[in-house]
């Protein structure tokens, strides 16, 4: 171990340092090149789920401060989203949101997802799943108390019954 | 000239790096031990009564109950719990019946653990296919269609 390794000098190590501290900067710099695209889909507002319920004023504020990011078509970016590839991990992060969840494009789930849904809403907030913890590290819009988790959930509920008995 | 000094370190960083292998190692070695302590050996309970149709609940019994029924574990059960079905709002159970066949028709659930311990206790196609049209007709009926 250490300096009386045969066949490698003083020299021979620096150089190698170098090489190595030179390969990361230019595989850095090489990155930022590849952007992922952004999530601003134009979208009909109509399709948005502020859309088909008479939702109560703090709780429609607070699914848009603390969900739209990942789980609407409209994302409202960090400034580290230049940064590759923290940008990569957040386009990530808004394609797996949307797969399970897109609030803009409400409309297109049937009834019996959309109560689905509204029961997951309520219980990824409580159980502490949702928001991620990365996300509210850095976004404090996303932190929610216990009287917004309770908001929320007495809505969700009160959709879920209102979709249940409404007839198509 | 700092840099310098930071080239010299990169002999002790040899040792580091030994380290961290040994470090990593350990840990996994830990997890695996911690993890295989996970008891899934529960026997499938006889619930009170029957909740649902016949081929279903056996279904459920042997495949589902060791982890979502009161004797499994915390985590199965703040998901879904079967022997607090009967507890459940029509809403509810929409909604879990929706995320049931999710799980079950991706094949995420049993989980690849329990079924590499119960190997007899995955899912045939034909009861994938009963679930998904047990799912069906259930929320269907639940939603007064």
């Amino acid at each position: 171990m250490g300096h009386g390794r045969i066949g490698q000098t003083d020299g021979a190590m620096r150089k190698t340092g170098w090489i190595i501290i030179g390969a990361v900067a230019a595989a850095f710099i090489i990155i930022q090149f590849f952007r992922p695209e952004k999530n601003d889909k134009v979208t009909n507002p109509k399709n948005d789920i502020v859309f088909s319920f008479n939702m109560p004023v703090n709780v429609k504020k607070k699914i848009v401060n603390a969900c739209y990011d990942c789980h609407s078509e409209t994302t409202a970016y960090p400034f580290y989203n230049r940064v590759a590839p923290v940008s990569w991990i957040i386009a990530g992060h808004i394609r797996e949101g949307k797969k399970h969840l897109n609030f803009s494009d409400w409309a297109s789930y049937d009834r019996k997802d959309q109560i689905k849904l509204l029961n997951e809403i309520c219980e990824t907030i409580t159980n502490g799943e949702m928001p991620l913890k990365g996300y509210v590290m850095m976004h404090s819009k996303a932190v929610f108390n216990e009287r917004e988790i309770e908001e929320i959930c007495a809505w969700t509920e009160q959709a879920a019954e209102e979709l249940l008995s409404r007839k198509d | 000239m700092l840099i310098f000094v930071i080239i010299k370190k990169i002999h002790t960083m040899k040792k580091l790096v030994l380290l961290s292998i040994v470090l990593v190692g350990a840990a996994i070695a830990l997890m695996s031990f911690t993890f295989s302590k996970v008891n899934t050996s529960n026997p499938p309970q006889e619930q009170a009564q029957a909740m649902f149709p016949a081929e279903i609940q056996k279904i459920f019994e042997t495949s589902c109950f060791d982890c979502h029924s009161d004797t499994g574990n915390a985590k199965a059960k703040l998901k879904l719990n079967f022997s607090k079905w009967g507890e459940l709002s029509d809403a509810k159970k929409v909604g879990k019946i929706g995320n049931i066949n999710d799980e079950v028709q991706s094949g995420k659930m049993p989980t690849a653990r329990y079924i590499s311990n119960y190997p007899d206790r995955a899912l045939t196609k034909e009861q994938k296919e009963l679930v998904n049209k047990w799912a069906t007709e259930e929320s269907a009926k639940l939603m007064g269609q």
